[in-house]
């Protein structure tokens, strides 16, 4: 993969390197100016310092011999030094150089940065920058030391040039290791990117790459691969729908076009139409009934229900429960055996759990013979509810069990039980939407379906306070639902 | 079907307003149609109606909108929304934007007239009822008791409600799924005959050897408690 360099530039994080370069060059420009100016003050002050105690020997030198000894003690040193470090001038009130080695100057006394012209050592003029210092001596005679301030400029030019070298390399490092950076960040952006790209395209099951370093891009990855995960399943919800609709609605609707073809070829009285379009109304009803579950199911695997969820008393919908299905029970002839603990709470939507559980003691009903026993029991335990729903009706084979869930699936045995082979289905996607846990295992003989709810998080159990009591250790137990022995 | 009203339908496609207007004037109401949400609001707003009939999904202004905007306004005629938008929380959208019953297409027109008759003729909520009566059966909605021919009769409570509300809608249909709704609280349709079952629990408690048979069965629709007087 490349990286072009407009791209480059175009990234928020390169972006950011000039800026911070841009601060950080400043802030150096700032301190190599205080250096410099902190600098010269230092080498100004100890020029000034040389050139002080020169002019407090002189003046020695004036109070014990006047200007002859002063001109002497010049003379001496200038034969001793001739191009500096330090030069001198005297001269007298009409601008006369009396002695010294600078020539005459026409200012008064105080502190000067002077140039003056020197002959070289080889006889070339120079020109040399001079820290001078001028008094009038008693008497008019004009006084001058000057010390050379080359050591002040080389330490000038020094602290310019590691400046430069500074600055270049300081925005070497800001800009290289921004490019760096921000080429390492798009990088992995620009997987990220391509890979979205590959899903857009129809590879649905491609994830996006996580590195494992477990930064704040891993966990932004991680986050979209199981919103991918998710919209996945939800895809492929609707593709099972739209299959299922197509296979499973075709027989129906073929059925109840054979039966208009059949009215509208050989239907001739009133009564033969009114027959026929009350056998057709009724298939349609069965057809819509089968394409309302399939919608439900579908809208419940889209997970949307969980945000309505909230905090129900389960013991409270279980009992309704039986009130409405005690009577079938009755009827039928079979025996309806009940164990609720008080104040089950759980965290869910009140009409989807009525009808899984609605679906769970109907199908246990209905799959039963007259005269069988049905169990319906709940209890909590290390906080987790768990309804049981228990038959001992001819209940289903090991074998298919894990396909009873499915959608259309129906038993052999079952398919003279009216039914849309759904009702099963809804159970498990509502138990799947409300993470409850579906077991079924036999009953010897019979049927044993358990839900088990997870248990309430700290949050929903607020306010909670008898469920709270219920699920602590010593509350009912389960009771272990031995139909057999009952009835 | 006893009292005619006037009903307002609010629905964009041609063919259901024409079954609907055409069916609410043969069981004798007097049906106005609408076939845009700009529409309906401009004639609910205009005149009285006794029920407004509202599709959820209209071209413009649709179905919820035109239902708060009404409700905003004060207009407090009951709605009904008949929708196609069938899930769990399109009926709940729609009761709380102010709609008063929900039935989702595609729909028995029984069940329609039977939802009609019973909104339009909701006592005003200002009105506490405390006893219900029907010829000699007595209900004491306090006292929670009740007596037919001054006898007591033993309900257990659920029963009580079926019958409450059977008795509140006197010599109206009331349908399967109004009774699944209001007496259970059930949003579904249970595949076995639940209803059937508690109306036969519930008949042979109060009609079972007292004359007249008070609960009726209307084929094809539900059941109807009719009163003799």
């Amino acid at each position: 993969m490349s990286v072009t360099l407009p791209r480059l530039l175009r990234t928020s994080s390169f972006r950011l390197t000039v800026l911070y370069a841009g601060l950080f060059g400043v802030s150096v420009l700032i301190l190599f100016a205080v250096i410099y100016w902190a600098t010269g003050l230092y080498m100004t002050g100890s020029l000034d310092a040389a050139v002080d105690s020169d002019i407090t020997e002189l003046y020695d030198a004036f109070h014990s011999g006047g200007t002859a000894a002063v001109a002497a003690r010049i003379g001496e040193r200038v034969r001793q030094m001739p191009r500096g470090p330090i030069y001198y001038l005297l001269q007298d009130r009409g601008g006369r150089v009396l002695a010294g080695n600078l020539p005459a100057f026409h200012g008064g006394p105080g502190r000067f940065d002077l140039t003056a012209p020197e002959r070289g050592p080889q006889g070339g003029e120079r020109t040399i920058a001079i820290r001078a210092r001028g008094v009038v001596l008693p008497g008019g005679t004009y006084l001058m030391v000057g010390a050379d301030a080359f050591p002040r400029h080389e330490m000038h030019e020094l602290i310019l040039k590691a400046f430069g070298w500074g600055s270049v390399i300081t925005l070497v490092l800001a800009f290289g290791g921004g490019a760096l950076m921000s080429g390492g960040v798009l990088r992995r952006i620009e997987t990220i990117s391509r890979a979205t790209h590959d899903i857009m395209d129809g590879d649905f099951s491609r994830r996006l790459p996580v590195r494992g370093t477990d930064d704040e891009f891993d966990h932004l990855v991680s986050g979209l691969n199981a919103m991918l995960d998710r919209m996945e399943r939800s895809m492929e919800s609707v593709r099972q729908v739209s299959n299922d609709i197509a296979h499973d609605l075709r027989t129906p609707l073929t059925r109840l076009r054979q039966r208009l073809e059949r009215a509208h070829d050989r239907a001739h009285s009133v009564g033969a139409w009114q027959g026929a379009a009350a056998r057709c109304i009724a298939e349609l009803d069965a057809i819509l009934e089968t394409f309302g579950a399939l919608l439900r199911i579908a809208q419940i695997d889209s997970g949307v229900a969980r945000r309505r969820f909230a905090r129900l008393d389960l013991s409270d919908l279980l009992h309704t429960l039986v009130e409405v299905y005690q009577p079938m029970a009755d009827e039928k002839g079979q025996s309806f055996t009940v164990a609720i603990a008080a104040g089950l709470a759980v965290s869910g939507d009140r009409e989807l759990l009525a009808q899984m559980l609605a679906n769970v003691v109907e199908n246990a009903m209905k799959h039963s013979p007259p005269g069988a026993s049905v169990g319906l029991f709940a209890a909590a335990s290390a906080g987790a509810v768990e309804v049981v729903v228990a038959d001992d009706g001819p209940g289903i084979p090991a074998a298919e069990r894990e396909h009873v869930f499915r959608r259309f699936y129906r038993l052999e045995n079952s398919r003279s039980t009216p039914g849309s082979g759904l009702g099963l289905s809804l159970v498990a996607a509502i138990a799947a939407l409300h993470q409850v846990r579906i077991d079924l295992a036999d009953n010897g003989p019979g049927l044993r379906i358990s839900l088990r709810f997870s248990p309430l998080r700290m949050d929903e159990r607020s306010g909670a306070g008898r469920q709270a009591s219920d699920s602590q250790p010593g509350s009912t137990p389960l009771r272990p639902p031995v139909l057999r022995a009952m009835g | 079907m006893s009292g005619a009203m006037k009903i307002l339908v609010v629905e964009d496609d041609p063919e259901t307003a024409e079954y609907v207007v055409n069916g609410l004037t043969e069981e004798g109401h007097l049906a106005v149609h609408a076939g845009s949400g700009g529409e309906g609001l401009f004639r609910a707003a205009a005149e009285t109606f006794d029920l407004l009939i509202i599709d959820r999904m209209l071209p413009g202004l649709d179905g919820l909108a035109l239902v708060t905007t009404l409700r905003g306004a004060g207009n407090r005629t009951p709605v009904l929304f008949l929708t196609a938008l069938g899930g769990v929380d399109d009926r709940v959208k729609g009761l709380n934007a102010g709609g008063d019953d929900y039935l989702v297409k595609p729909f028995a027109f029984a069940e329609l007239v039977a939802r009609v008759g019973a909104l339009g003729r909701r006592p005003p909520a200002s009105l506490v009822e405390t006893r219900l009566q029907v010829a000699d059966l007595e209900l004491d909605l306090l006292a929670r008791t009740v007596r037919r021919a001054g006898r007591i009769i033993d309900l257990q409570p659920r029963e009580f409600r079926l019958l409450e509300y059977l008795l509140r809608h006197v010599g109206q249909v009331v349908t399967r799924t109004m009774l699944l709704e209001h007496v259970w609280d059930f949003h579904f349709d249970p595949r076995t005959n639940v209803v059937e079952t508690h109306i036969s629990r519930l008949r042979s408690k109060i009609d079972k050897g007292f004359e007249p048979e008070l609960i009726q069965t209307v084929r094809g629709a539900g059941y109807r408690v009719r009163n003799p007087a």
